[in-house]
Parts: structure tokens; C-alpha cells; sequence
């Protein structure tokens, strides 16, 4: 018998797999080798400890994520055939930095609201009209920010400050003083 | 996340039959909802598409973090893989089970992916070692019979142990390993995920087991 037959043989007999003849095949080399019958009970002793120690399936993390992606890259690929291990590869990263924005928000909200309670009740202090948030330290001292989209560009406003020169506050263009406070322009450098 | 998980709540989910539930990728009784599922994808259904993803890639993922032993990696390779799945799916032919011609997806992201990393060799055992032992058809496959994994060994234990000897193993070496054993194939489903013969298939179990068994006894001694 040639080394090939015998690893296919020695391997379906591990698996309980042999129809009889195969059996009787290879009866000489155990008759040889007595120690393959001791070998077979230790590997499926060691197949038992890896199916427990290796699961057959793992959820993905953030599984409704995982679908929720893969339709916008479906959908994208289907469009557009240009889209497609780009999209995926540079996603991890983005991943992976979505995650530490989203943790640092948390603690951030957790600390403006603590700061919000401590504030008198009429003074909002807080944004009204964006994901973004600024936090002013003085009650007498009001502040908004307001997200302009389709200008690309985010209003805060601070009231109840001194007079205060743009320079002190914008270090780029793109600042115009309005009624009740600093307009800033965020798309420049400020 | 609850933005994302808001999105993911809000994709519209066609209705899918009560067969199309459970079941497992080396599991035969899967085979008549997942023929149901394709065709419907094959006409576009995308709610079908989403509930074989939603199906299958718990053990599209695992597989592939057993091979490339990376979440963030596997996380990105599963995904890749289902576009690739959706894109072939209009030539997905009923030959093969659908389970089986996705693991041959997964095989081919994987491989391409070791490939671009360099990373075939890195972590592979040298067969010149094993050569010493005098591992051949036939023989012992472990050194010695002194050592066997300790049935005091926690379960944890045994876990690092296994994995850190599967990851020794050649990824051929590993990948057969991993569908025999852990995903329940049989050796013909394997050789077509594998693109290869049955006999290369024997022949890659035949010595991944025997490898296996002298880590895991070395590791004990």
C-alpha cells in the first residue's frame, strides 16, 4: 500500500468512515502499527476539546451594523462596479475611529449635562441646533452653536461677554461680527 | 450606535419562510430555505439577500477569524465577502450547496487576502520539523503518549492552547482543519472550497492532525 492510500485510509478510519473492505485493507498496517488505536481515541478526545474551544460561529461585532453597511456597500457596488475593496478596506479604520468619537461623545454628554444641572434654569448654555455642543463655565454667560449645512459653515454664539475684538477670536478669515455675538466660520482656520 | 442600530432597524426586511431559520452552514436541512433565499435574491429581493447574511455570517465570520485571527480584519473580509456573494449570486448555479459555494468566496477573500499581506509564511510550521519526528503514513502521530491535555485545564486555558497551535499549522493546513472539525464538512464540500482533490484533502487532514496532536503534546510535556 502506497503512503497516499494510507493517509486517506488512516484518515477516514479516524472519522469512523471505512466501509468494511476499506477495513480490512487496512487491518495489516494497525496490525503493525498497535498504537494507532490508542492514537485514534486521543485525537477524538482532542476533536471534542476544539469543537468546544473553536466555535462553529461567532456573531460579528455590532452585527446589525455588519447588515446595515454591507446593503450601503451592496448598493454602492451595484451602481457603481468601482466601488468595492476601497470602500471595504478603508472602512475598518473609519471603523475603528467611529468607535472612539462615539466614546469620547458619551463622556462628553455625560459631563455637559452634570454642568447643565448646576447652571440657573433660565441660562441654556447648551446647543440647540447641532450635534455639536459648547459649554460656557459662566451662567451670566450664554452660548449657541448653529450648524449651517448647506453653508458648510457653524454659528456660535456667545452672549453676555465683554466687547471683544474678531482677532481675539478668529486667527484665519471668514468671521463676521453679527447682532448678538461672533459669527465663525468653520470652514476656515480659526 | 443607536443611530446605527435605528438604520439597521429601519431596512426593510422581506418576509422569510420559517424553514429559512436555524441551521447550520454543514448542515444539510438548511439547504431548501437557502435555495428559496437565493432565488429571491437572483430577482433582486435584497430583504432575502439580508436574511442570508443575517443567517450565515456567524459562521462566515468565525471562519474567517480563525484564519486571519484579527477582528477588525475579519470584520472587513466578512463584508467583502457578502458584495462578492451578491455580485456572483446572478451566476450561482443549484450544483453546489449555497453554503458551500460561499465558503469557497470566503476561501478565495481570505487566500487573497494572506496574499497581500505577505503573510503565508509568517507563523507557518516548518514540515522540515516534522520530518524529525518521523511523522509518516502509518506512524505515531504524536512523540510521546505521557501528555495529554490535562482534564483539570480550564476551559480558557485549553482555548489559547488550541488556537495558538491551529495558528502553527499552514492556513491549508489550518483552513482543513477548521472545516472538518469545527464547520462539520464533508471531505468532498472541502475539496471544493478548497479547489482541490479529495486525495489532497486526505492528505492535508492526514497531517494536520498529526501536527495538531504534537503541538498540543508538546505543549503539555
Amino acid at each position: 500500500m502506497n503512503d497516499d492510500r494510507k493517509e486517506e485510509l488512516l484518515t477516514r478510519w479516524m472519522d469512523d468512515a471505512l466501509s468494511a473492505e476499506e477495513l480490512r485493507e487496512l487491518e495489516p498496517v494497525l496490525a503493525e502499527n498497535p498504537d494507532l488505536n490508542e492514537e485514534r481515541v486521543d485525537y477524538r478526545k482532542l476533536r471534542d476539546e476544539l469543537k468546544a474551544a473553536i466555535p462553529a460561529e461567532v456573531e460579528p461585532p455590532y452585527p446589525d451594523f455588519f447588515n446595515a453597511h454591507l446593503e450601503r456597500l451592496v448598493r454602492e457596488a451595484s451602481g457603481d462596479e468601482q466601488v468595492r475593496e476601497g470602500a471595504i478596506r478603508g472602512f475598518s479604520r473609519i471603523w475603528l475611529w467611529w468607535m472612539a468619537p462615539a466614546a469620547t461623545a458619551v463622556v462628553v454628554g455625560a459631563f455637559l449635562l452634570g454642568m447643565q444641572s448646576a447652571q440657573p434654569p433660565d441660562s441654556p448654555g447648551l446647543a440647540d441646533a447641532s450635534s455639536s455642543e459648547i459649554y460656557s463655565p459662566f451662567a451670566t454667560v450664554e452660548t449657541k452653536i448653529i450648524r449651517d449645512a448647506e453653508l458648510d459653515a457653524t454659528l456660535i454664539v456667545v452672549e453676555g461677554l465683554d466687547d471683544l475684538d474678531d482677532q481675539d477670536l478668529v486667527i484665519g478669515g471668514g468671521s463676521i461680527e453679527g447682532e448678538h455675538g461672533f459669527f465663525v466660520n468653520t470652514g476656515e482656520i480659526y | 450606535m443607536n443611530l446605527f442600530r435605528q438604520i439597521a432597524s429601519n431596512l426593510v426586511k422581506g418576509p422569510v419562510s420559517d424553514d429559512a431559520a436555524g441551521g447550520g452552514a454543514g448542515d444539510g436541512s438548511d439547504t431548501v430555505s437557502d435555495a428559496t433565499l437565493v432565488s429571491r435574491c437572483q430577482e433582486g429581493d435584497y430583504a432575502a439577500f439580508d436574511a442570508l447574511v443575517t443567517k450565515h455570517r456567524g459562521r462566515v465570520y468565525a471562519m474567517i477569524q480563525n484564519m486571519v485571527r484579527n477582528e477588525a480584519d475579519s470584520w472587513d473580509l466578512a463584508q467583502e465577502v457578502f458584495v462578492k456573494v451578491w455580485k456572483a449570486l446572478p451566476r450561482f448555479e443549484a450544483r453546489a450547496r449555497f453554503s458551500t459555494w460561499m465558503y469557497r468566496i470566503t476561501h478565495n477573500v481570505v487566500y487573497d487576502w494572506m496574499r497581500k499581506r505577505k503573510m503565508e509564511t509568517v507563523g507557518e510550521l516548518d514540515d522540515n520539523l516534522l520530518d524529525q519526528e518521523s511523522i509518516a503514513a502509518g506512524a505515531l502521530a504524536t512523540p510521546s503518549r505521557m501528555a495529554r491535555p490535562d482534564e483539570a485545564l480550564s476551559q480558557g486555558e485549553l482555548r489559547t492552547k488550541i488556537e495558538a497551535a491551529l495558528e502553527k499549522l499552514s492556513p491549508e493546513h489550518r483552513e482543513a482543519i477548521l472545516l472538518r472539525e469545527v464547520q462539520g464538512f464533508e471531505y468532498k464540500e472541502i475539496a471544493d472550497v478548497m479547489d482541490c482533490s479529495i486525495g489532497t484533502v486526505m492528505s492535508r487532514l492526514f497531517y494536520a492532525r498529526k501536527k495538531l496532536q504534537s503541538l498540543l503534546t508538546k505543549t503539555h510535556e
